[in-house]
């Protein structure tokens, strides 16, 4: 869309402030890894790396860090198969039985998430389950899972018939509707539900405190400090996982994408 | 949808419908909704009677404090889901502007907060907000205020900035992911058609990103609903939400029955609010 | 021949060795899984008892008391074998048969404890029946912040919080149950976990008389840290303890810290091993570790805790200390608190 300039100021001044708002509580965390503050003054005069060298020897945060990635990654697959799945059957014809499953889909999202864990512990324990990261991955799934289920209806529902019938009257089977046809334009949509499942996960503690087992995560870590306050190696891990992300989408920015984009406007 | 002759009634169809309704039942079903039966349970001297009973219900509609706690909640966090779609509305819509590689880079750098632990954010809001907070001295040192405001300090809107700030990247994806699916050619259609600007935004635009919009005030809200740290940290003595007295019952208070009803209740309320978002969704389009 | 034979017989033990090394190591390996508070397991110390062990020892930090419930009735004690609680909330674990008692036998170092800890049955809340269901670990006490400049000589008693010579230069706690609890000990109550409605009743006009003197009710500690900075304060209800007078003092003020003579209240928190303990040598050898005088004094520097086997902090020798116990009706306390803060 071609914009009026002063249109166009506004919105450059409201993303502005939008990012700062974003970006500005970090800062304070990133801040106090590099410089201490005393008496609520940063002591500009006496930089170091000493936070950044006891995150390095701490091993039970950088475990906690790993165990969260394959949390994080682990559930953001298996809720995407399951949910592209799922959405699939739904969309292929109406019954009550499919409200019903569908209404089950939503319901763990829609929970506090205390009652999903705990629910979810009692029926490990009743089944004899035993608790470990695994169990933190089957419930992370059924939780994003709704995310995930929903964003892909929607996208599925928004494709017409005549796509499908296309695809048929062609002479394409099943699966070569489903490769072809329907996931090239599930795409994006599975990116970026699986990007906010991600994010969702990395941060998910309540659900993930009561089904573990010995495994911890670093919200789980990070919950636990709030009594006597966070170590100084926090802060230097809050900015190296910062500069990483920002560096990962840099790099997937650069590659994925094609340098000149089909674009609106 | 996508079965074809044959396979429409076959084995694969017939093994996705097992799968869909098999796993929601294992997990979720079979979990969760025991759970939930709970609510027809009530406590006893610490121990969970099991005649059925709708005593909990009852409880919640005749005691005098928890409707109006969740009233209160649910109208702070329709504030915040409003607050987050009107403020994310044009930075998804000034990125889907934006040419080339740079729109999906600055979409993520919207996402990357998200990674930044929750617990620590609200830490750092907390005290960017407080009286002697970095908000607080800078207005103080640029001479906009005098005395420190105690307006964001440990009440309901501080729970409101707060959530707002956390949910924000929550917001501006679907509104994104809803304007980007718009085509170009209806776009130049508008303009070759004589409309201005403003016409193709409010007559084209608008209606159809209102799909994504609702999306994203439903997630905003249900996420904000469920948060039951934001109001501890930042609410102050104000700061008492329906999300926290859910969180009680599962605490000192020992009352899993009590907690599952008010959790019943809760969702209700939220399915409510979903599917007056999606009738506004269907009048709009 | 000889040589051969030797040589083969050393051969086949040297492949051996390892499978018989690792075949022992299995039987012995053991595992310890713990549930503690941040700061009650520290690294160095788990790292040193699996040396002497030989246990792998897991730790799950928690950060609330609901949790340390929901995750341990959920499992009905089956995912942990020792678990740090404090004493009010111990009860309702050994009313569910959650947990084990320990064998004092094993756990040798608790006879060097402090005198306040050395007899269990004098220790609110530990001991049940005559057994003895978990060893006190770790304490604090709510005791009397003031500034050093505005308050002389130095408080010993709570009643100075109704002192009108201090109008507005306190802050108090926003909890009904504490503030009726201690409001009791200043009134001169024996039992201030089990009131009468008439003490209530006595207490809550007392409370009342409270709000007219204090500036304002905080939750957090920053809140208090923040009112002190920006407000006159002389003194505060010091519900964080030493992890308050830290703050404070980091943060450049010159304050004090004293337990008033009519008791302060005390949370202990103390170590219970788990009905689903599986290495139950393995608990106590945990517990007894941890009960060191070196650990007690790094547990001390380290969080600013008391600990229970070397002087610090939070309570002098012959301060009085009353552990809390559960309250006799917290929703009454809430609501008439409710009330009081209503008040005009």
């Amino acid at each position: 869309m071609r914009l009026p300039a002063i249109a166009l100021g506004l919105l450059w001044a409201v993303t502005v402030i939008v990012f700062l708002l974003l970006y500005v509580p970090l800062a304070i965390p990133i801040l106090s890894s590099f410089f201490t503050i005393a008496h609520g003054e940063v002591q500009w005069n006496d930089p170091s790396l000493g936070s950044y060298a006891v995150l390095a020897g701490n091993a039970g945060i950088l475990e906690a860090v790993t165990n969260t990635l394959i949390v994080g990654s682990s559930a953001t697959l298996l809720a995407s198969a399951c949910g592209t799945l799922l959405a699939l059957h739904y969309c292929g014809g109406k019954s009550l039985a499919r409200e019903a499953m569908q209404f089950a889909v939503y319901l763990p999202f829609l929970m506090p998430p205390i009652i999903t864990g705990l629910s979810l512990l009692i029926f490990f324990r009743e089944t004899g389950i035993a608790r470990s990261l695994l169990t933190v991955i089957a419930a992370h799934t059924v939780f994003v899972l709704a995310l995930t289920y929903r964003t892909i209806v929607v996208r599925l529902q928004s494709i017409g018939p005549e796509m499908i019938e296309a695809s048929t009257d062609l002479g394409a089977s099943t699966w070569q509707t489903f490769i072809h046809i329907i996931l090239p334009i599930l795409s994006s949509t599975l990116i970026g539900a699986g990007v906010l499942s991600f994010a969702l996960s990395f941060d998910e503690t309540m659900i993930t405190l009561l089904v573990t087992g010995t495994d911890s995560t670093l919200p789980i870590r990070l919950w636990a400090m709030m009594r006597l306050g966070f170590t100084p190696d926090i802060n230097a891990l809050v900015a190296i996982i910062l500069a990483l992300t920002t560096l990962i989408c840099i790099v997937a920015v650069r590659l994925l994408l094609p340098a000149e984009l089909e674009q609106d406007g | 949808m996508i079965f074809v002759g044959s396979a429409r009634v076959g084995f694969w169809a017939r093994l996705l419908a097992a799968f869909s309704y098999g796993l929601p039942v294992v997990l979720i079903v079979a979990p969760l909704v025991s759970f939930l039966a709970y609510s027809f349970f009530h406590m006893e001297g610490g121990q969970i009677v099991t005649d059925v009973s709708l005593v909990n219900y009852k409880r919640f509609f005749t005691d005098t404090i928890f409707i109006p706690i969740l009233f209160k909640t649910c109208l702070l966090c329709m504030a915040v889901a409003l607050l987050a779609v009107l403020i994310g509305f044009p930075v998804a819509f000034l990125l889907s502007n934006l040419k080339g590689r740079r729109r999906y880079f600055m979409l993520l750098m919207v996402l990357v907060p998200l990674l930044m632990s929750y617990i620590i954010k609200i830490y750092a809001i907390r005290s960017i907000l407080g009286g002697s907070g970095f908000l607080n001295r800078f207005l103080l040192w640029t001479g906009v205020i005098d005395a420190p405001l105690t307006f964001f300090v440990f009440n309901l809107n501080a729970v409101l900035l707060t959530l707002t700030i956390l949910l924000i990247p929550f917001a501006i994806l679907p509104i994104f992911l809803s304007l980007e699916r718009i085509p170009r050619s209806l776009l130049e259609a508008s303009s070759d058609l004589g409309a201005s600007a403003s016409q193709t935004f409010l007559r084209i635009v608008l209606p159809l990103t209102l799909p994504g919009i609702v999306t994203a005030a439903t997630f905003v809200f249900v996420l904000a609903i469920g948060d039951f740290l934001t109001p501890q940290m930042v609410g102050g003595q104000s700061g008492f939400t329906f999300g926290r007295i859910v969180y009680s019952q599962f605490g000192a208070a020992f009352n899993w029955p009590f907690g599952a009803a008010l959790a019943i209740i809760l969702a209700l309320v939220v399915i409510v609010m979903i599917a007056l978002g999606s009738r506004l969704e269907d009048r709009g389009t | 021949m000889m040589k051969t034979i030797n040589r083969r017989k050393a051969l086949g033990l040297a492949l051996a060795a390892p499978a018989i090394l690792s075949a022992s190591r299995a039987f012995a390996a053991k595992e310890l899984r713990v549930m503690a508070w941040q700061g009650y397991a520290d690294d160095d110390w788990v790292k040193e008892f699996e040396a002497q062990t030989g246990a792998k020892t897991n730790v799950v930090f928690i950060g609330t008391d609901d949790e340390i419930w929901a995750k341990i009735k959920g499992s009905e004690g089956k995912d942990f074998d020792v678990f740090a609680v404090n004493t009010a909330q111990l009860q309702r674990y050994i009313d569910g048969g959650l947990t084990r008692p320990h064998d004092l036998a094993k756990i040798p170092n608790q006879k060097d404890v402090l005198p306040r800890f050395q007899d269990l049955s004098k220790v609110q809340g530990v001991m049940r029946d005559g057994k003895v269901h978990s060893i006190p670990f770790c304490f604090d006490s709510i005791g009397i912040i003031y500034d050093k400049d505005k308050v002389n000589p130095a408080p010993d008693s709570f009643a100075i919080f109704w002192d009108p010579k201090y109008k507005g230069k306190i802050l108090a706690y926003d909890n009904g149950e504490h503030n009726f609890s201690f409001t009791a000990l200043t009134l001169g109550i024996e039992d201030p976990f089990h009131l009468s409605d008439e003490q209530m009743g006595q207490i809550k006009e007392k409370l009342i008389a409270l709000k007219g003197n204090v500036l304002s009710f905080y939750t957090t500690p920053d809140e208090a840290l923040q009112l002190y900075k920006s407000n006159d304060i002389a003194l505060i209800w010091a519900n964080y303890g030493q992890q308050q007078v830290k703050a404070m003092k980091d943060a450049g003020a010159n304050i004090a810290y004293v337990n008033p003579k009519e008791g302060a209240l005390a949370w202990l928190d103390t170590w219970a091993m788990t009905s689903g303990v599986q290495d139950v040598d393995l608990a106590e050898a945990w517990v007894n570790f941890l009960l060191q005088k070196k650990i007690g004094q790094q547990l001390s520097e380290r969080t600013g805790f008391g600990n229970t086997v070397v002087e610090s902090g939070s309570a002098g020798a012959n301060d009085k200390l009353i552990w809390l116990e559960n309250v006799e009706d917290p929703t009454k306390r809430s609501d008439l608190w409710n009330e009081v803060k209503a008040q005009p």
